[in-house]
């Protein structure tokens, strides 16, 4: 019974407090089950992005000789297949055709035939770029190469056999021939294959009857895959979870066909590469995440903190009134239960809502099972905030006893023991510890079901935020005490002739204020840190998209319609404020046919970035320099370099088709510099060079792609689609579905949702930190100001006593929080390097949310101060009285 | 005659309304002449504080009216026209016992006036305390502290609210001189709110109340 009146009377007496404690709880609350739902459901749509955009699940390769129909058998058994189709493959030893006097001869390559319903089953195996699928389909690449195209004849050189002629019914892209031709059954760890360059692709029947007979002859060139597409719909959806469940599946069908045939696992393989990236979610989610929970935690420790002197007073009272120690903790209990369900209530409410408002959708379930944990986890702490410091000072036995507890006058135990400057040696070693190893803070290496993620490294951004915060509390306090014998400008200024009894009334108060400094400090910190971090990422994002696209805005053509023909129309068209062409060839190294990117080093900048992390020495200005300055100069990938073992310098003898004859020719160049990566190129091997040399030596200067920077893409690319409409071969894409369309990188993944959760939580977080903690400071020492008021102060002089502390909190929590902020940042850009694809060259600043969060401090320290002044602008007689 | 200091004409004061409306003080017509001292003399809740509260300016009546002819508006009053000793000490627990004390003479921009801090915290035997908070002080020692703090700027008009309340009768009787004392050197005006009459017998003039109702005057003050 006692308990309810204590609570009656809590919320009667201290209404603020009550509601402001509970809104404190419900904001860490609402932020960790927001942010884990989101993780989760980021998770999910990694996961779904991944499988939608493999066309075949598995390849089934059978062994020489063995028949398809039980290993179907054991699919079936198996329950997991929802669709099978088999591929026929057959090896030949070319292609040949006749276009006007030239015969146009290729290397070898592959024949496949396919069921009839096959692209129906698998339909992004193949993507049909004119002509029908229903008859012999040729590759496009083929399809170049002997320059024929639709309704056009060609030659299957098929070993052991004559010749055979079709009639190329269409022309297609292979999107995955990778995979199509990957070696099944390979030993993990082995080069992958590269795929042939010369391909067609048959009908079943068509194929058989030209290569049955090779089947006969010629066994080993002819080989059979069984396609499966498997029921999606049993994956778990968290990519982790969805690797090992594609793995098992699969290793119970390799069990039951064991010997007939070896199964390539395509699923497993996606899945494998998206792991990593939902790893880095989550501890991207630890990273940012978790400091934003503890702070919100920590701002309501300092508002329940507020009110422990009067909860220290009222329980003495009650014990020397002969209550005993459990019925003095039953008040406590009683206001901590309220407070943390009103708490988790509202946090569980403001999760629903924001989860709304940035359009996350996960299973009811998950998002009931994280929200439910994060409000019992409120529950708890806001027991552990009132009820053990309660139970901690009930040993406190007298009125007279509460006095002068409520501030500490020596220093504090961590503070003699240095354990802020002990906290920052701690993050210095451990930062350089795992930087100067190289190491990667997610490991989830490719095949290997076991996935980690190096713990460690968290101790260094941790220890960096207690480290800083106990280091802004201590030069804060050492700074208010100085301040009343040396003075102190920000008071001599706020406090005019004043200034010396309110900097002594602020040192005595030192450690609470600076406390509040402290707490602010990380605020504006946790804010400034995870602005800057999603700023950067959102800029690498935009980065990887503009690589893949090649530009804000690309015009691809073929060589035979070249978009660089189109220049004139491209740079007349609104909205485009550079356009540069560029050459997209093809060339031999070796046996290993790779992309060509001809361009003019000296203006490509102009259309897209060139970024220092392209290139191998970090300097784009110094090797396009170098590029421009060696005419046969070519920048070769690193995968290249290693692989074909190239120093500077070296002569690369490349073969390049020439358009006079159609054929390859080997035509020289210097190896000049290493390149990473590079607009429109592939992620592994490629070969920039000089457009001017490459026209040079093939016969021709037709520019295959046209770059274009543009104030708005999507509006631009819309232009240029009309405007080149009338050339169908010429396709304009932009950076925004291209970044749709990334599925292997976390950038695919939009953070900007979660973003804006962030940046309002930590725009609230200062608030309170700001406003809350100030203003509580202010409302504890309500009596203080009502004697000022009696005395005689004026309103500005009272305003001095309230102004001076605000701004000193302020300044302090603003440039020890930038500080923090930018240090944080800096650390996580370093530590998360394996989130960002290309890695950032510097962080970015997101000046305007500094100012936001400047002028917001500003407008809460000011409109508390005015409130409080307004509130003692009449004196109070009744507020002389002791609490 | 001397021009009066305090007047007032029907002022009355109450608290709360409808069936919680207590009448804290009855209408009352007075007038306290310059270098008058008062003892208002009366038992617990008589409305003794809420009257001195009224002359301080730091409340207002309800109705009538109340003027301060010998110092000026009521917004002139404090810091320096008046000094109020509290019921209770009423310092402020950061400051210490000499900023404390020093704190109208600050808030009247008589910064410059440290000796008399120093004269108040002797006189008040509080030098040695000079340093101390608040919060290490006895009860009757931060009552002494308020007290220096209304009479270091020798107002015109001194207020006390049992003043002598939190003190032993004999420091209780030794303060009550050190107040008298001031209060002649420097020709203030004092009224004294006590419910004990052999304080109240230490002035001139004795003002009786009673459920809120000033019910007798004595002396030569008695209007």
């Amino acid at each position: 019974m006692i308990a309810l009146y204590w609570l009656r009377s809590l919320i009667r007496v201290a209404p603020g407090r009550t509601l402001a404690t509970a809104a404190g709880i419900a904001l860490a609350v609402a932020f960790a089950a927001t942010l884990a739902i989101f993780v989760i459901s980021a998770s999910h749509t990694m996961t779904a992005r991944a499988i939608s955009n493999v066309p075949v699940d598995w390849q089934i390769e059978l062994a020489p000789g063995v028949d398809r129909t039980p290993v179907e058998t054991a699919l079936d058994q198996a329950g997991v297949a929802k669709s099978v189709r088999s591929v026929e493959y057959a090896k030949v030893d070319g292609f040949s055709a006749t276009t006007g006097d030239t015969q146009q001869v290729t290397g070898p390559g592959q024949a496949i035939g396919i069921a009839p319903d096959y692209l129906t089953a698998f339909p992004n195996q193949v993507t049909l770029l004119s002509g029908s699928p229903d008859g012999p389909v040729l590759y496009s690449q083929t399809a170049a190469n002997l320059h024929a195209g639709v309704g056009d004849e060609i030659t299957v050189n098929r070993p052991g056999l004559a010749s055979a002629a079709v009639r190329v019914a269409g022309v297609a892209a292979i999107p995955n021939i990778d995979s199509l031709f990957q070696a099944v059954g390979a030993p993990p760890g082995l080069a992958p294959q590269s795929p042939p360059d010369n391909i067609l692709i048959l009908p079943e029947t068509t194929w058989r009857s030209l290569f049955d007979p090779q089947r006969t002859a010629k066994p080993e060139t002819i080989r059979t895959q069984l396609h499966v597409l498997l029921d999606r719909a049993r994956l778990p959806a968290d990519p982790v979870s969805a690797f090992q469940a594609a793995r098992q599946m699969a290793n119970n069908v390799e069990a039951r066909i064991a010997g007939s045939a070896a199964l390539a696992n395509n699923l497993a393989a996606r899945l494998d590469g998206v792991r990593d990236d939902a790893l880095y979610a989550k501890v991207l989610f630890l990273f940012l995440g978790a400091p934003g929970v503890v702070l919100a935690a920590l701002v309501t420790v300092a508002i329940a903190g507020a009110g422990r002197p009067r909860r220290m007073r009222e329980q003495a009272l009650l014990r020397i009134r002969g209550a005993t120690l459990i019925e003095t903790l039953m008040n406590p209990a009683v206001e901590a239960a309220v407070i943390g369900l009103t708490g988790a209530a509202a946090g569980l409410l403001i999760t629903f809502i924001a989860l709304r408002l940035i359009g996350v959708n996960v299973a009811a379930p998950t998002a009931l099972g994280w929200g439910l944990f994060a409000a019992a986890a409120g529950l708890a702490f806001a027991i552990g905030t009132i009820v053990v410091p309660a139970a901690r000072d009930a040993r406190v036995l007298t009125v007279a006893q509460t006095r002068g507890l409520a501030e500490m006058t020596t220093r504090p135990l961590w503070e003699r023991l240095w354990l802020d400057i002990a906290l920052l040696a701690v993050a210095g070693l451990v930062f350089w510890s795992v930087q100067g190893a190289g190491y990667q803070i997610v490991l989830a290496n490719e095949g290997v079901a076991q996935t980690s993620v190096n713990y460690a490294s968290f101790l260094a951004p941790l220890a960096l935020w207690a480290g800083l915060g106990l280091l802004w509390v201590r030069l804060s306090r050492r700074a208010l005490i100085a301040a009343r014998t040396v003075g102190n400008p920000v008071v001599v200024l706020t406090a005019g002739d004043l200034a010396p009894t309110v900097a002594a009334s602020l040192s005595r108060q030192a450690s609470r204020i600076a406390r509040g400094a402290g707490l602010l400090a990380l605020a504006v910190g946790f804010a400034l840190s995870t602005a800057v971090f999603n700023v950067t990422y959102s800029g690498q994002a935009r980065v990887d998209a503009e690589l893949s696209n090649g530009a804000d805005v690309n015009v691809t053509g073929a060589t035979a319609s070249p978009a660089g023909a189109e220049l004139e129309k491209i740079l007349a068209t609104p909205g485009v404020l550079a356009a540069v062409p560029m050459m997209h060839r093809y060339a031999y190294v070796g046996a290993d046919l790779q992309d060509v990117y001809g361009i003019d080093p000296g203006a490509i900048g102009r259309a897209t970035t060139m970024a220092d992390a392209y290139f191998a020495n970090d300097d784009a200005g110094a090797t396009l320099a170098k590029l421009a300055a060696t005419p046969d100069g070519a920048l070769v990938s690193e995968e290249t370099v290693s692989d074909f073992q190239l120093h500077p310098g070296d002569a690369l003898n490349l073969r390049l088709q020439s358009t006079v004859d159609h054929q390859y020719h080997v035509v020289p160049f210097r190896f000049v510099g290493v390149v990473r990566e590079f607009p429109t190129a592939p992620k592994d091997s490629f070969l920039v060079a000089n457009a001017a040399y490459v026209a040079k030596e093939t016969g021709s200067a037709a520019h295959e792609v046209v770059l274009v920077r543009a104030s708005n893409p999507a509006a631009t690319a819309h232009a240029l689609k009309s405007v080149l409409a009338s050339d169908p071969a010429l396709k304009v894409t932009e950076l925004g579905e291209v970044r749709s369309l990334i599925s292997s990188s976390l950038t695919a993944v939009s953070l900007s949702a979660l973003t804006k959760v962030e940046l309002v939580f930590g725009l609230i977080l200062i608030g309170a930190a700001a406003g809350l903690v100030v203003g509580l400071g202010f409302a504890e020492r309500h009596r203080t100001f009502a004697i000022l008021t009696a005395l005689g102060a004026s309103a500005s002089q009272l305003g001095a006593f309230l102004r001076s502390e605000a701004a000193l909190v302020a300044i302090a929590g603003l440039t020890f929080g930038t500080a923090t902020g930018l240090a944080i940042a800096w650390m996580l850009v370093a530590l998360l390097a394996g989130v960002f694809d290309p890695p950032p060259e510097a962080m970015t600043i997101p000046f305007d949310y500094l100012a936001i969060v400047m002028i917001g401090v500003a407008v809460v320290a000011a409109t508390v101060v005015i409130g409080f002044q307004r509130a003692h602008a009449r004196a109070d007689p009744a507020a002389l009285k002791p609490e | 005659m001397t021009q009066p200091i305090v007047k007032a004409e029907g002022l009355a004061r109450q608290f709360g309304t409808g069936d919680r409306k207590v009448v804290a003080l009855e209408p009352a017509t007075f007038s306290i002449r310059r270098g008058e001292r008062v003892a208002l003399l009366g038992p617990s809740g008589s409305g003794k504080s809420t009257l001195l509260n009224l002359i301080a300016g730091l409340d207002e009546g309800a109705s009538g009216t109340i003027s301060w002819p010998g110092i000026g508006p009521r917004q002139t009053l404090r810091p320096l026209a008046v000094g109020m000793i509290h019921q209770f000490a009423a310092l402020i627990p950061t400051l210490s016992v000499a900023e404390n004390v020093a704190l109208p003479l600050r808030l009247g921009h008589r910064a410059a006036d440290d000796e008399a801090v120093g004269d108040a915290l002797a006189a008040l035997d509080l030098a040695d305390l000079a340093d101390r908070l608040p919060d290490e002080l006895s009860g009757g020692q931060a009552q002494r502290v308020g007290i220096a703090r209304a009479l270091v700027h020798c107002p015109a008009l001194l207020l006390a609210d049992e003043p002598t309340g939190q003190l032993d009768r004999r420091t209780s009787q030794a303060t009550l001189s050190v107040i008298l004392d001031y209060v002649r050197r420097h020709a203030m005006t004092f009224v004294m709110a006590t419910h004990d009459p052999a304080v109240a017998e230490r002035v001139e003039t004795l003002w009786r109340m009673e459920h809120g109702r000033l019910i007798a005057r004595q002396g030569s003050g008695a209007a």
